[in-house]
């Protein structure tokens, strides 16, 4: 455990909780299978606070204006996916999953328990619905 | 759909740029700096340029940076540019190349490949 960094060096600690009302994103589609590949990936790099850790990576649209806004992001950053997830912040922490603020904004990681938690996380992100700014 | 490297398109790090472990790729090899590669998953996947690999104590990690423009397009450009360069090659005359005539059409050049 020892050779894996620690997430918890990357959490942006000024980051406060996005609200309810915010919308995340990730591009699609994904299985359950997906998803558990993506998370022990993670877990194949880093730690949190020395313990195991599994997830996802999101982008949390954050801001009313700026880059961060959810039609900015759907034409930016996932211009080259025709379909995207889009649950809510808190249909995800509904579902038992908490979001950890990491790296740069406004990429956020989904915490799962463990990699048996891909299947609920995969039924959490929602229907699969269409970016309507993607390029084919 | 081939996928020279398995990576999670929303994954970035410090670096702001997607990062997956070297020991994925179908043929490591492939996987230089400088090199266009296409990554993520058999349902989603990007057209990358690999920046750079970092070796770490986990394995060695690879920065992508995801190229504007979907997988789709970039497989147009391939068939556009690709009938072209096979109608250059079909002109090659006795080990030498012919002067290329350069007011044929697109639809000449293709005609000339697929002969």
């Amino acid at each position: 455990m020892s050779e894996r960094e620690d997430l918890a060096d990357h959490v942006r600690s000024d980051e406060r909780p996005p609200p309810d009302a915010r919308l995340v994103l990730r591009c699609g589609p994904d299985t359950p299978s997906l998803v558990r590949s993506h998370a022990h990936r993670l877990n194949r790099l880093y730690v949190l606070h020395g313990d195991e850790v599994w997830g996802i990576s999101v982008f949390v649209a954050l801001d009313d204006v700026g880059p961060t806004i959810f039609a900015d992001l759907l034409q930016t950053r996932l211009k080259g996916n025709s379909a995207v997830y889009t649950p809510t912040v808190r249909e995800l922490v509904r579902a038992g999953f908490e979001l950890l603020p990491t790296f740069r904004r406004p990429h956020f990681t989904v915490l799962m328990h463990s990699l048996d938690d891909a299947p609920r996380l995969h039924d959490a992100l929602g229907e699969l619905r269409t970016n309507p700014y993607a390029v084919d | 759909m081939r996928i020279d490297i398995p990576a999670d398109l929303n994954s970035e790090d410090e670096t702001g740029l997607v990062w997956t472990f070297l020991d994925e790729a179908d043929d490591p090899g492939l996987i230089r700096p400088g090199e266009i590669v296409v990554a993520g998953s058999e349902l989603t996947a990007a057209v990358c340029e690999v920046v750079d690999l970092v070796d770490k104590p986990a394995g060695t990690i690879v920065h992508l940076r995801i190229l504007p423009g979907a997988v789709g397009q970039y497989r147009r450009l391939i068939d556009r540019i690709g009938a072209q360069a096979r109608a250059w090659s079909s002109e090659r005359v006795g080990g030498g190349i012919t002067t290329l005539d350069p007011r044929r059409t697109r639809s000449e050049w293709v005609e000339l490949a697929a002969a």
